[in-house]
């Protein structure tokens, strides 16, 4: 990997997301995770256009840990997070929406909702403009209207399989408006309907012990991919969850992160606790894949000249992390550049590699 | 010279006796003189006695002459008594003769007109008989013989047909007669019946005048007719291929060549019809035994499959001489290309079937206890070996030196086939088992939740495979059908990379699996373990269950792969981390833990990625939490009990120092206030219940949380 920028941080963390509302500017927002409240910080990293060097402004986080980040969908300024703070005993949590003051280098509270467990994950819904949000070992997710404030408006109720299941993470479906939510729980992964509150589909032992993450296929609305604590990342039709549509095992430990791409579905960036990031490919059931299956009788003779199509499998293999890897997210500004941060609080901002980016756009 | 020596000859007439003598006296002594006179002696005495002797002889001739002589003149004097009765009874026979010729000679008329009349009513008497005649003729099946009869009545009967009864007898005739016909339309309708009778029916046929196309036509259609009968026996009758083959031999073919032969003889310039009927008669055959071949299911067939084939070739292969023009050689070469193709993909499907049941049963075996894993490990490369091997003896049956079609050209069957059995069929092989090897990585179906120990078997089977067995394999099959790597053969290390690569895999996958399930007690120890009311006074069951299960781990691969399972002494000199700054400090040098490294087929290569993967849970779990005072001091005393059990396990003990480290300083980083156990005391926590350290696993499950 030639083209991967690296930055580091002097505080460990956990959480990072893309900037969502800004589509000119590759840029991530990465929280901090230091159980020492005035360490913590949210940096807002992004690339330089000129230099082609990663530059960071950090803003102090007043209020704690960051547990979980979200961009706020269309504002580029306006972030969420749950916060987390153990100076008092008990500590205090809550869930803030934050104003970013790029001069005040610090954030600005808009509101704060206090909540008693500390939530471990934050998801902003930009078509309903919802957040979901929840914590491990309560089997709820809460559903927030963040119009003005944070304010729960639905909270949702999830049957575990097992008592001692917990919740692992949540993820909106692109798909559905806004109203389907995908939930890790367990060794399984649920899709919940939440206009009826109904579980719409349930893949049951995805993984061996817990299914970390999952992620929704942007082009296809009936296939997810689970990531699970055995290294393994399944693909699953949920027309037919009985067995995965594909099986890939990127990495040698837990999958912390799974993100397909949001236009190549075939691309699917992983983050793992053995410190690596991997690139896969599953273009045999991705989109285009279906899509070259309609066109194939009339272009048979093209296909045979195309470049090189991609094989499925990885195709790039991030080794530069020397601590597991927490999250990972592909810029919402370049098609072709991703980030992943691990805990040791470096991050690491790459580019799919040229030979790649041909082969996907058949160039 | 020679007047001399003529004077002194005794047999010449010029001899000189006077000469002689005096010669002799001149030159002989007086002994020779008496020698020569002794000689001359004996010899007058022989000369003598020589003329006795043939004068005896001559005389007893002549006597014997004259005896035969006199016998002749005898009968002479015989004959001519005889002779003269004989002229005189000649005498009498002339005037005899003379007086009959006057006495016949008015009656000669009437005896004439007799004679004619006998023939009329003779004929006459035939005519009314033909019917019967014809009857008989056509029952005795002399076919040609009623015809030609019949043809030659109703020529002269024709102008007698105002006749009332030779009306009758022509119907009748013409009745049998086109009996006749029909019949030998039928026989003509029946190509099966024989040449003989057919071109005999084609012969007569022609000779009464039936049109030449139209008897063709009626020969061809018939013939087809036949054929196609045979063809649907053959298709609804047959127990197996070689059944089919050995009928289609006895009656289709056969037939066949029949047919051909005669319509040859009778309509020579009309082949190319025939050729046309034959050839799509053939390809039906040809399709039949085709379809049959290629939906043969069992491997265990192949013998009769090469019998048949065997067979069906010969067939053809005669059938063109038989039948020129009439060529299905290169199809059924093509077919038996095909066969063989068909037979290799069978047999491969077999090769994998019985792989899935062997480690189907190793999964059973391993669910009932069983501890031999290499017994198990062996099991299913021998399977795969034997299966092999199986394969390879079944297809060599094509190239046996009794089959014909061995012996064609090599670039018509042998040369492709056996890159075939090769390529096709071992490198298949092993290609498959790789395949199967990829199922159990990747986790499809059941075999998601497997026991990882079938995984491991399944991978020290095929390390076994690649260092020996497949090269073993590979020069076997090369041996058998004589192949030379010159031939685009896939190279030997490219098979055996390839089932490394799976072994690698699949070691992986179960050390993976193996570390994750013993991982599950940490996290589900470190959830506990939030707020700890006091300062640690143990370390938790669960961090020694984890000890314990490693032990057991280690002490089963150790059975499996060999090498000493007794962990080396622990080295205690290591340093424990006493302060939080250590921890930071410690953590600046720590190594970056690689979990893709290559692992090797060694006990301990093994375990370390084992201990690799359940520490790195453990600093995850760790992450997860945000403790108390107490509870680093928990930490501490757990990673300080796991650094000791687990370095002496693994290769390389640096790993196990830094993930440790890197543990406590996690938890030092989840802790307002950490504040760490003196060293001694640690030690002393660790010794505190020794007997339960390194106890088998009965007492561990009596442990509990």
């Amino acid at each position: 990997m030639s083209e991967c920028l690296m930055f580091g941080m002097d505080c460990e963390a956990r959480c990072m997301t893309t900037m969502t509302a800004d589509e000119e500017n590759i840029c991530f927002l990465v929280g901090t995770n230091n159980i020492k409240n005035d360490k913590n910080q949210v940096n807002k990293l992004f690339m330089d256009p000129e230099a082609s060097r990663l530059m960071s402004k950090s803003f102090r986080h007043p209020a704690g840990e960051v547990r979980a980040i979200a961009a706020h969908p269309t504002k580029s300024t306006i972030l969420a997070t749950c916060t987390a703070d153990f100076s008092t005993l008990g500590g205090t949590h809550s869930i803030t929406i934050w104003n970013i003051e790029e001069d005040k280098r610090t954030l600005e509270t808009v509101s704060r909702l206090p909540t008693e467990p500390v939530m471990s994950s934050l998801e902003w819904e930009p078509n309903s403009m919802k957040c979901a949000t929840m914590t491990s070992f309560i089997p709820e997710v809460h559903l927030l209207d963040m119009e003005l404030e944070p304010r729960i408006v639905q909270t949702m109720k999830i049957p575990l399989r097992n008592e001692e299941d917990e919740l692992l993470s949540i993820k909106w479906s692109p798909h559905y408006d806004g109203n389907m939510l995908g939930v890790t729980t367990g060794r399984h992964s649920i899709c919940f309907d939440v206009r009826t509150q109904s579980e719409h589909l349930k893949v049951t032992d995805a993984h061996l012990h817990r299914t970390i993450s999952m992620d929704f296929n942007p082009n296809l609305q009936h296939v997810i991919a689970t990531g699970g604590d055995d290294g393994y990342v399944r693909l699953w039709d949920t027309r037919s969850i009985s067995t995965p549509l594909m099986t890939l095992h990127p990495h040698a430990h837990w999958v912390w992160s799974v993100q397909f791409h949001p236009v190549h579905d075939q691309l699917i960036l992983t983050g793992g606790s053995d410190a690596s990031v991997v690139l896969s490919c599953a273009q045999s059931v991705s989109s285009e894949q279906q899509k070259e299956f309609r066109d194939d009788d009339e272009e048979e003779e093209e296909e045979e000249d195309l470049v090189e199509k991609l094989q499925d499998g990885q195709l790039e293999r991030i080794d530069e992390h020397e601590d597991s890897v927490y999250a990972c997210a592909w810029s919402s500004a370049d098609p072709w550049t991703f980030a992943s941060l691990s805990y040791d609080g470096r991050m690491i901002v790459s580019n799919v590699s040229r030979k790649h980016k041909y082969a996907l756009m058949q160039l | 010279m020679s007047s001399f020596s003529s004077v002194l000859d005794v047999t010449k007439p010029d001899f000189d006796v006077e000469a002689y003598v005096v010669k002799l006296l001149r030159e002989k002594s007086l002994d020779g003189l008496v020698k020569e006179e002794e000689e001359m002696v004996s010899a007058v005495r022989r000369l003598d006695s020589d003329v006795h002797q043939i004068v005896y002889e001559n005389y007893n001739k002549f006597l014997t002459a004259t005896n035969t002589v006199r016998k002749i003149q005898d009968e002479f004097t015989q004959l001519d008594s005889e002779m003269k009765s004989l002229s005189q009874s000649m005498t009498t026979i002339s005037t005899l003769i003379g007086n009959l010729d006057g006495v016949l000679g008015e009656k000669r008329d009437d005896i004439l007109q007799l004679g004619s009349s006998y023939k009329v009513v003779n004929s006459l008497k035939h005519i009314f008989d033909l019917p019967h005649v014809l009857q008989s003729e056509f029952d005795e099946r002399n076919y040609g013989e009623v015809l030609r009869m019949f043809k030659l009545a109703e020529e002269s009967l024709e102008q007698y047909k105002d006749v009332p009864t030779v009306q009758t007898v022509l119907q009748k005739s013409k009745k049998i007669y086109d009996m006749t016909e029909n019949q030998l339309m039928d026989q003509l309708r029946n190509p099966a019946s024989g040449a003989e009778l057919v071109s005999e029916a084609v012969d007569l046929l022609l000779t009464i005048g039936r049109d030449e196309d139209e008897v063709q036509q009626v020969l061809l259609r018939c013939s087809e007719q036949s054929l196609r009968e045979d063809l649907k026996e053959l298709s609804t009758n047959h127990s197996d291929v070689l059944d089919l083959v050995d009928k289609a031999s006895e009656s289709f073919i056969p037939n066949l060549t029949l047919i051909a032969t005669t319509h040859d003889r009778l309509f020579e310039e009309k082949r190319d019809e025939l050729l046309a009927v034959l050839q799509t008669e053939m390809n039906s055959l040809h399709a039949l035994v085709s379809k049959v071949f290629l939906s043969s299911m069992d491997a265990k067939d192949c013998s009769i499959v090469v019998r048949a084939l065997d067979r069906y070739f010969r067939k053809i292969s005669t059938c063109r001489h038989v039948i020129p023009g009439l060529d299905f050689l290169p199809l059924t070469i093509e077919l038996i290309n095909e066969v063989s193709k068909h037979e290799i993909d069978l047999s491969l499907l077999r090769i994998k079937e019985e792989l899935k049941n062997s480690l189907n049963e190793v999964r059973k075996a391993l669910i009932n206890e069983e501890k031999d894993l290499s017994g198990l490990a062996s099991k299913i490369e021998q399977v795969f070996v034997h299966q092999v091997k199986t394969a390879l003896a079944n297809l060599l049956l094509f190239t046996a030196s009794d089959v014909t079609f061995a012996n064609l050209p090599p670039d018509e069957f042998r040369q492709s086939f056996a890159l075939n059995a090769h390529e096709r069929l071992l490198v298949q092989a092993f290609h498959r088992f790789a395949e199967l090897a990829d199922e159990y990585e990747s986790g499809a179906g059941e075999t998601r939740f497997i026991d990882p120990r079938v995984l491991l078997v399944f991978s020290v089977a095929l390390q076994h495979l690649s260092n020996k067995s497949a090269v073993y394999l590979l020069n076997l099959c090369r041996e058998q059908f004589s192949l030379t790597p010159e031939e685009g053969l896939t190279d030997i290390s490219v098979v055996t990379l390839e089932v490394k690569l799976r072994a690698q895999k699949l070691v992986r996958c179960y050390a993976e699996k193996t570390g994750l399930s013993m991982g599950e007690t940490l996290v589900k120890g470190c959830t506990m373990l939030v707020q700890p009311a006091a300062t640690p006074s143990a370390i938790r069951a669960s961090v020694r269950r984890l000890v314990e299960e490693m032990n057991i781990c280690d002490s089963e691969l150790a059975l499996l792969l060999g090498g000493d399972s007794k962990p080396k002494e622990a080295r205690v000199s290591r340093r424990p981390i006493t302060t939080a700054l250590d921890a930071a400090r410690d953590s600046l040098w720590c190594e970056r833990i690689d979990f893709h490294l290559q692992i090797h087929f060694n006990r301990a290569s093994i375990i370390t990625v084992i201990v690799k993967v359940v520490l790195k849970i453990f600093i995850e779990s760790i992450r997860l939490q945000t403790y108390s005072k107490f509870g680093v001091e928990q930490v501490q005393v757990d990673c300080y009990y796991l650094q000791r059990c687990l370095a002496a396990l693994v290769s390389d003990e640096v790993v196990v120092n830094s993930m440790v480290d890197q543990a406590l300083s996690s938890a030092l980083k989840r802790c307002q206030d950490p504040v760490l156990v003196h060293p001694s005391r640690l030690a002393q926590l660790c010794e505190a219940p020794p007997a339960s350290a390194n106890r088998p696993s009965s007492q561990a499950s009596s442990l509990g949380y």
